[in-house]
């Protein structure tokens, strides 16, 4: 019975994720760049889970990470010849270099992963408020030197050239794949480690439990999932440094947070949720025709209607759209040990 | 401080300013959690 609650936990976030795709497949072109979106958000939220849900510390730094592996994937894929024109100061391996999709989203990763697991080692001795200011200070820097650091990217320039790959098809495949990293992580020793010091720090490292350990390990995996994530992102629209700082930062977390910030299932569903309430009131700023009405928001609706709902649920439902809960089937939640 | 670090960077490192007011940021924060001015054992734990 135990096993066939995991796989209920696993399967449901991946059937939304399925039935998303299929969704998408189904619509026009022109609207199936919402569901793209939806689904790589779905891979950076349940990455920013990984670290956040499972340590309950909150950080505003693994935008960051996002945004390494968005320079790491895009540069390195540009083809060699249009280097020069659009990055005339690059280094001169990255200048000389060019990798395919699999390989630059495998770079990505690696370089978000590495990039959270040095940041993580003085951070993540940092609990609560210091804690989040810390990695928010880190999203600063990151995003400053990236902004003017020409070398290692096209600066204040978008990425453009940048091979076109990420179709709906791929975004499902990370979105899975994130999704069963997640799931393996938090039901790992590991992972079950770093919860224990989220419910109750002292009691955890009464039996023996790192915590600076685990939430290393933990920061570390995060932005390896987040790396990858942006890897898959530079891969699907051509983006510049300002798409990869504190708008994106704040709807990653609101998602989280709506969805229920200490599941799995609550993070794929707040990341579905609020991608799908965003470009339903991004098509509303842009002039919607809804029951014969034609309705024109003003620019920067979206904004306060991700707010609006997350101020919202928060009242409502603090612990979230999903309370927080891993999906199970109410025979398997009737039995509780079972 | 920002004024000194402004001050103290080379023109043609300015436009780093935000990195280096935010590493200190972050420098005090690992040194002193609870703040520069806080007296004896402040409320911010570390682990």
């Amino acid at each position: 019975m135990r096993a066939s609650r995991a796989a209920v936990e696993l399967l449901a976030p991946a059937v939304l994720v399925v039935a998303t795709a299929i969704l998408g497949a189904l619509v026009s072109q022109v609207n199936e760049i919402y569901f793209i979106t939806a689904l790589i958000s779905v891979s950076t939220v349940v990455a920013l889970y990984v670290f956040v849900g499972n340590s309950g510390v909150l950080s505003f730094g693994h935008i960051s990470f996002f945004a390494v592996g968005v320079w790491a994937a895009g540069v390195l894929t540009i083809p060699e010849a249009e280097k020069p024109a659009t990055m005339p100061y690059l280094f001169d391996f990255l200048s000389s270099t060019t990798v395919g999709n699999v390989p630059s989203l495998l770079i990505a990763a690696a370089v978000g992963g590495a990039f959270a697991l040095l940041v993580g080692l003085p951070l993540m001795r940092l609990s609560g408020l210091a804690a989040g200011i810390a990695t928010f200070a880190v999203l600063g820097i990151t995003n400053n030197i990236l902004r003017y650091y020409e070398k290692i990217g096209p600066g204040l320039n978008t990425f453009s050239s940048v091979p076109e790959t990420t179709d709906l098809l791929q975004a499902t495949i990370g979105a899975l794949l994130v999704i069963v990293a997640g799931f393996a992580y938090q039901r790992s020793r590991l992972g079950r480690q770093l919860r224990a010091t989220r419910e109750d720090p002292a009691a955890a490292r009464a039996v023996g439990v790192s915590i600076y350990r685990q939430r290393l390990w933990a920061f570390g995996l995060s932005g390896l999932l987040i790396g990858f994530a942006g890897g898959l992102y530079i891969h699907f629209i051509p983006i510049n440094v300002d798409a990869v700082y504190l708008d994106l930062t704040f709807i990653t977390l609101a998602m989280l947070v709506i969805g229920g910030s200490t599941s799995l299932w609550g993070a794929v569903v707040g990341a579905l949720f609020v991608s799908g309430l965003d470009s339903f009131v991004g098509e509303m700023e842009d002039g919607m025709t809804l029951l014969g009405q034609t309705v024109d928001l003003p620019s920067g609706s979206r904004i306060v209607a991700v707010s609006a709902i997350m101020a919202l649920v928060l009242i409502v439902r603090p612990s979230g759209l999903t309370g927080g809960r891993e999906f199970s089937l109410p025979r398997l939640a009737g039995r509780p040990g079972a | 401080v920002s004024g000194l670090l402004g001050g103290a960077l080379p023109s043609s490192q300015s436009q780093y300013l935000p990195s280096f007011l935010f590493g200190l940021v972050i420098l005090v924060l690992l040194l002193r959690p609870d703040g520069l001015f806080t007296r004896g054992r402040g409320l911010v734990e570390r682990v």
